[in-house]
C-alpha cells in the first residue's frame, strides 16, 4: 500500500482496478453504498475480501463477516484499520 | 461432431462430452480438465466454447466431469484430487483410443490447471499443457472457498455463520458443494511452488487487472522454460463473476498457441 494515501483511498483504488470498474477512484464517496451504488455481489464482495488481505496484509476473522462492514468504503476502512498493527 | 457419453475410470463412469473435428484430424488433441465447485459452474461455458474452437481448427478434444461431479458416477464427497488425477489419465487414455490421436494436451482451469500440471508432473504421457490461472497455493484456495461461504451467508443473513460440516463431520460444506475431509486437506497440501515441474511445451494464462505476474503466479512463471509462454491478460477472472465476461483473447490466443506447436496455420486440415 502507498504510505502516502489514506486507507479510503487505497480502497477506492484496489476496488476500481479488481472489479474492472468503468469509474474512476474519486467518484466513489466514502459514505456509497456499494452494493446499491455499484452492483457488487457476492463475487465481487470476495474479489474485495482477498484485494484486502492482500493490499494491506491484514487476515480476517470469520465473524468479522457481517454486512455493516462491507457497505460502504468507509466501513470497510474502519475494519482496515483495527486489523492494522499500531 | 460433438458426442455425449460415459467414458470408463477405474471402474466408474465419467460423463464427458467428445469434440471430433469435421474434417481431418491433426495429430494431436486435448483433454479439458474442469475447474472446482462453485468455480466449474462459472467457467462451464467459456470451456465449452474452447473446445468448440480447438475442434474446428482440428484438434479433437474431450470434457468431461471428475468422479463424483457434474453427472459422473458418485456423490460429491467421491471427488479427490488423487481420484481427479487418474480421472485425467483416463479421458487421456480414451482420446487416445477413440480418435487416434498421437500426443494428448491438457487445458485446465483453476484447480484443473493444477490438475493438469500435477498429472503430467507425475509422468502421465502429456505433450501439451494450456494452464489458465491455476490455483498454486492450495492453502489460499480452501480459504477462499471458506470465504465465499461467508460472504454468501452475510449477504443473505447479514452476518456470517461461520464453518459446517455436516452431521457426521466427514465433510465440509464449500458453498454447496460437500468437500470431504480427505480433499479439504488434499487441498490445503497442494503447492505447485514444489516438487517437479512438467516437461511438457506450457502456455501459462494469468488473468488481472495488469500484466505483472501475480504475487501467486510468478513461481510458476520463473519455473517455465524456453520452449513454454506466460501470456497476462488484462481481463476479469470470468469463474468469479455472475455476468458475462468475452474471453475471445484468452480462446483465440490459445488456439493459436496449440496451432504454433504443431507447426500449422491458422486453417484446419483438409
Amino acid at each position: 500500500m502507498d504510505q502516502d494515501k489514506s486507507v479510503e483511498d487505497a480502497l477506492k483504488d484496489m476496488i476500481v482496478e479488481r472489479l474492472f470498474l468503468s469509474v474512476e477512484p474519486g467518484e466513489i464517496g466514502d459514505d456509497d453504498n456499494l452494493m446499491d451504488t455499484f452492483e457488487i455481489d457476492s463475487v465481487r464482495l470476495l474479489e474485495i475480501v482477498v484485494g484486502l488481505e492482500e493490499v494491506f496484509d491484514i487476515s480476517l476473522e470469520d465473524d468479522e463477516f457481517s454486512i455493516e462492514r462491507f457497505e460502504s468504503v468507509k466501513a470497510i476502512a474502519d475494519l482496515v484499520r483495527e486489523k492494522l498493527p499500531e | 461432431m460433438e458426442e455425449p457419453l460415459f467414458l470408463p475410470a477405474d471402474g466408474r463412469r465419467l460423463f464427458g462430452v467428445l469434440h471430433q473435428p469435421d474434417g481431418e484430424s491433426r495429430g494431436c488433441g486435448f483433454v479439458f480438465c474442469a475447474p472446482f465447485a462453485e468455480e466449474h459452474k462459472q467457467g462451464y461455458r467459456v470451456f465449452v466454447e474452447l473446445a468448440r474452437r480447438l475442434t474446428a481448427h482440428g484438434f479433437p478434444c474431450v470434457r468431461f466431469d471428475y468422479r463424483g461431479t457434474g453427472d459422473s458416477e458418485g456423490p460429491f464427497t467421491d471427488f479427490t484430487l488423487a481420484g481427479a488425477i487418474a480421472d485425467i489419465a483416463a479421458a487421456s487414455a480414451f482420446l487416445r483410443e477413440r480418435t487416434g490421436v498421437a500426443r494428448v494436451g491438457l487445458v485446465g482451469l483453476r484447480l484443473g490447471a493444477s490438475l493438469a500440471w500435477r498429472a503430467a508432473a507425475e509422468g502421465q504421457d502429456v505433450a501439451r499443457l494450456a494452464l489458465w490461472q491455476p490455483i498454486v497455493d492450495g492453502k489460499l484456495f480452501y480459504k477462499l472457498n471458506i470465504r465465499r461461504m461467508l460472504i454468501r451467508q452475510m449477504m443473505t443473513a447479514g452476518k456470517a455463520e461461520g464453518e459446517r460440516a455436516t452431521q457426521d463431520k466427514t465433510a465440509i460444506d464449500l458453498d454447496g458443494f460437500l468437500a470431504s475431509r480427505t480433499t479439504c486437506e488434499e487441498l490445503k497440501e497442494l503447492d505447485l511452488r514444489t516438487g517437479d515441474r512438467p516437461a511438457a511445451a506450457t502456455l501459462l494464462v494469468q488473468f488481472a487487472h495488469n500484466t505483472e505476474p501475480s504475487g501467486e503466479m510468478a513461481p510458476l512463471v520463473d519455473a517455465l522454460g524456453g520452449e513454454d509462454q506466460f501470456l497476462p491478460l488484462i481481463l476479469e477472472p470470468f469463474w468469479q463473476r455472475l455476468g458475462y465476461v468475452d474471453c475471445s483473447v484468452a480462446m483465440d490466443a490459445t488456439v493459436a498457441w496449440a496451432l504454433e506447436r504443431e507447426g500449422a496455420g491458422a486453417e484446419a486440415p483438409a
